[in-house]
């Protein structure tokens, strides 16, 4: 490649902001992978369910089986 | 394969397994590629070295549409199936895409103006563009305005697959209107109309390209699993004081 042909400035802005977007994209999705992750160990420790229980509420008369 | 990998769990320990070799890989075939693109690659006999804009530009512009259509088949998948990895498969593509699209808007705007005098005109391709843009923009405002994660899915799926109209009309924009935008010169009837020392490194960036897109869905879509997981433990957490 020339690094002196005409109108080159045009395909290093090109390159550049390219590959800058890349960089954010890429930091974007690792930064937000770890600190999910990061969220999901500290539940464990915290010894969060992994489930909801089955709630304790009465069933509603609208519930019931005919008899 | 595709009912395996439905179980969250099995995704996320075939995924593991599958990471190391791809990002590497990926890694790898960007470097030939592009050393195929910057120095092995002859400047056009027209356009110079500006030509070599095209080896990011065009490989943008295919992923961007290509990762749109993904989505929308993820989201029908999502809708018939109910396979329950398909709505987070679409969502972890959106930003991917997403960033594809501005790449080629703005390495589109960068070629234009030393081969066309201009960054930008409102001509078909661009402007269908710029609209499949501002569809990744809509797509992902729906997953962060909706709260209620199967709502959300519903939503932005139906905005997923009516958007996807736009894909034939940006790829055919350049046929149906007078565009100042060149025709396709790649996929078209008779045969890619590039030369083959021209041809060979664009091939190489666009599967750089393809397999960048899939090692950042494999790391999102892991993201993704585990922040479902997260969400149901802070539920059932709330459920369980109250």
């Amino acid at each position: 490649m020339d690094v002196h042909a005409k109108h080159v400035e045009f395909v290093f802005t090109a390159y550049g902001v390219a590959a800058l977007l890349l960089v954010v994209l890429l930091v974007y999705v690792l930064v937000r992978a770890r600190l999910i992750r990061n969220r999901l160990r500290m539940l464990e420790r915290e010894g969060a369910p992994r489930r909801r229980r089955p709630s304790a509420a009465p069933v509603k008369a609208e519930d019931e089986l005919p008899a | 394969m595709f009912n395996y990998l439905a179980n969250p769990s099995r995704f996320l320990k075939v995924s593991g397994y599958a990471l190391p070799v791809l990002a590497p890989l990926t890694a790898a075939v960007f470097l030939y590629a592009y050393y195929l693109a910057l120095v092995v690659a002859p400047p056009d006999y027209q356009q110079g070295e500006t030509v070599r804009i095209m080896f990011v530009h065009v490989p943008a512009s295919a992923l961007a549409l290509g990762v749109y259509v993904f989505m929308a088949i993820a989201h029908i998948l999502g809708f018939v199936l109910r396979h329950p990895l398909a709505d987070a498969a679409a969502r972890a593509a959106a930003p991917i895409g997403a960033v594809f699209t501005v790449i080629s808007l703005i390495t589109g705007a960068l070629w234009g103006k030393p081969m066309w005098g201009t960054y930008w005109v409102w001509d078909a391709r661009i402007t269908s563009m710029f609209i499949l843009l501002l569809l990744y923009l809509g797509y992902m405002a729906v997953w962060k305005a909706v709260d209620e994660p199967h709502r959300a899915a519903k939503i932005a799926g139906i905005v997923a697959i009516v958007g996807v109209i736009n894909v034939p009309i940006i790829k055919f924009s350049v046929e149906w209107w007078n565009t100042l935008h060149q025709p396709a010169s790649l996929l078209r009837p008779g045969g890619a109309a590039i030369a083959p020392e021209i041809l060979t490194p664009l091939l190489w960036c666009m599967g750089a390209f393809a397999l960048l897109f899939a090692t950042l869905l494999l790391i999102n879509l892991r993201a993704e699993v585990v922040a479902r997981r997260v969400r149901q433990m802070e539920l059932a957490r709330v459920g369980s004081v109250a």
